[in-house]
């Protein structure tokens, strides 16, 4: 039996492909150390990503140019909304290529559209729904025994088979450690002189409690949240500290703060056991009190990336956030005020808003920066497949304006692309924008346009490259 | 996109700041304001414009001696506060009818 290659999807910044650290493929590598190591995750040569591209042909053309698939009977596409358009290329061209090669497909977006991309594409041969680790386990414990076919294994979509969903994985201490996926450290090392502050990335937690009409989380991951445990993340952290020799951690997991009574015993594990070592991760802030501040900076966090979303609580009761804004605002001034590095994301555009909660979400976001976060970002809402602003048909989809900076890269849509999208809106609702009946759509793209710019003059100005102590 | 529009967000958050003189400049010297523009006719075109209480831009540009430009502290910078010359009164102005229209 051939290998597995794994193409992670490109990300093209500033015209260059991004040294991004896809931790999905790097988990499935992982996996495969268990039987036999056979699958390899591309690594690009220094030369393809000092490249500069002008479309998705091109981009595709040069990913695989320096390509041998003579070892590979599957090419393995990760897919995610932004870089959808471009895994479809790269899938015709290595059809092109290779025509014997299997393309499977994987990812949040592959996942949400799954019947939808096999229909429509006929250079994508199968699409692992959901995560893929178990999924991946079968698959290669049936190559070893030379079943090369993926009929009849659950969570897999094919043409031919009938498709049942896999469960996800009940306990991730059962994942392997990052590490013992070959390629990971090298890539690493790779993307780490582009990451502010430098952290190594361990996943820590899947799925999210929430239920935010815009995000695709608990879609892909499930509704519950499954945490490593503390011994398992305590001990992952320190074979990477033993192999990189940094001490700081972006923990992984949308919803880390689910259930609040395991980040606090999270914290007073590492307190005891782990007090040299700093992390990051993402806090829902429903359930965090202030008073939990301290706890965390004694369990070596630094900083945190909260989804405020809006400065109108009608807009987040409405998408279904489940918080107080101002409480949540008291905790992010109260954290910056103590030391921690606090991301914030908004998001504008919702259908049923008006031009005043416009100029609030604006005018929180400067408060925020002036406030000192670390950062604040202001997108277009993006309606990413499987959400509600994605199927719901009282939200009406426009593709004729400019979409959510989540949906697109650097690289501009080209022909090729844009004749995709028409063919195939369901396909690509990410790049749509839902009709808002009160607002003027340039107000949205000014308001989006002039957060990025100041977020740019702000970041210039001060940019840590490692966690506060 | 409204070029206009988003002139007008960034102008209203220095307006913001200058009513309330905050220090530090959050911005730093990297934010460059496009000239409004109900100013813009009475100025050189493509100046840019921050405060005169935020740092001067490390990259400045000389200009002849003697001009309008001279009196400030970074040539390539037009000066003013929220006291100051007629321009920010007109900015701000701007940024309140923009807003509101």
């Amino acid at each position: 039996m051939k290998r597995i290659l794994l193409i992670p999807p490109p990300d093209v910044v500033g015209q260059q492909l991004a040294p991004d650290l896809h931790l999905g493929l790097f988990s499935l590598q992982a996996v495969g150390s268990q039987f036999g190591d056979p699958v390899d995750v591309l690594d690009l040569s220094a030369e393809t990503r000092g490249r500069s591209f002008s479309n998705s042909g091109e981009l595709a053309e040069t990913i695989l140019a320096g390509v041998d698939l003579s070892p590979y009977d599957v090419v393995g596409l990760s897919s995610i909304c932004s870089a959808f358009h471009h895994s479809l290329v790269i899938a015709c061209r290595i059809k092109d290529k290779a025509p014997d090669v299997s393309v499977w497909m994987g990812g949040p977006h592959a996942s949400a559209l799954s019947a939808d991309i096999l229909q429509a594409f006929r250079n994508v041969d199968a699409v692992f729904v959901g995560e893929g680790e178990l999924t991946f386990a079968e698959v290669l414990a049936r190559r070893a025994r030379g079943v090369a076919d993926l009929i009849g294994v659950a969570g897999v979509r094919t043409r031919e088979g009938h498709y049942s969903p896999r469960r996800p994985l009940s306990d991730l201490d059962e994942l392997p450690f990052i590490d013992s996926a070959r390629s990971f450290l090298a890539a690493w090392y790779r993307a780490k002189p582009y990451d502010f502050p430098k952290t190594v990335p361990v996943e820590a937690a899947r799925g999210c409690a929430g239920r935010c009409a815009f995000c695709s989380t608990s879609r892909f991951w499930g509704g519950r949240v499954r945490r490593k445990s503390d011994a398992r993340l305590i001990a992952e952290m320190r074979r990477l500290c033993k192999a990189t020799g940094d001490r700081c951690y972006r923990l992984i997991g949308d919803d880390f703060a689910h259930p609040r009574h395991r980040l606090l015993e999270f914290c007073r594990s590492m307190a005891q056991d782990a007090s040299d070592l700093r992390w990051v991760c993402n806090l829902r802030m429903g359930r965090i009190r202030p008073s939990d501040l301290d706890s965390l900076w004694k369990g070596g966090c630094r900083g945190f990336l909260v989804g405020v979303e809006s400065a109108s609580q009608r807009t987040l009761d409405r998408i279904g956030k489940g918080v107080v804004l101002e409480n949540e605002l008291e905790v992010i001034r109260r954290a910056v005020a103590m030391g921690f590095l606090v991301r914030t994301s908004l998001i504008v555009g919702f259908p049923w808003e008006t031009k005043n909660d416009l100029d609030r979400t604006f005018d929180l976001h400067c408060e925020l920066l002036r406030c000192g976060v670390f950062s604040s970002a202001v997108f277009i809402l993006c309606p990413l497949p499987g959400t509600r602003f994605a199927q719901d048909p009282r939200y009406r989809l426009r593709f004729d304006r400019e979409s959510s900076g989540l949906a697109v890269d650097d690289l501009p849509l080209d022909v090729g692309a844009t004749e995709l999208i028409r063919k195939h809106p369901k396909l690509f609702t990410q790049f749509g924008c839902c009709e808002a009946d009160h607002l003027k759509w340039s107000d949205v793209v000014a308001v989006s346009d002039a957060s990025a710019q100041l977020e740019r003059a702000y970041e210039r100005r001060w940019r840590p490259a490692s966690l506060p102590d | 996109m409204d070029t206009d529009r988003t002139t007008c967000l960034l102008w209203k958050e220095v307006v913001d700041l200058s009513r309330s003189r905050q220090r530090p400049f959050p911005y730093g010297a990297h934010l460059a304001l496009r000239v409004p523009p109900p100013i813009a006719g009475e100025l050189p075109a493509n100046r840019q414009m921050i405060p005169s209480w935020a740092p001067a831009p490390a990259a400045t540009l000389s200009l002849p001696k003697g001009t309008y430009w001279d009196a400030f502290r970074a040539p390539r910078v037009l000066q003013f506060d929220a006291e100051g010359p007629r321009q920010w009164n007109l900015a701000a102005t701007w940024v309140r009818t923009r807003l509101s229209a």
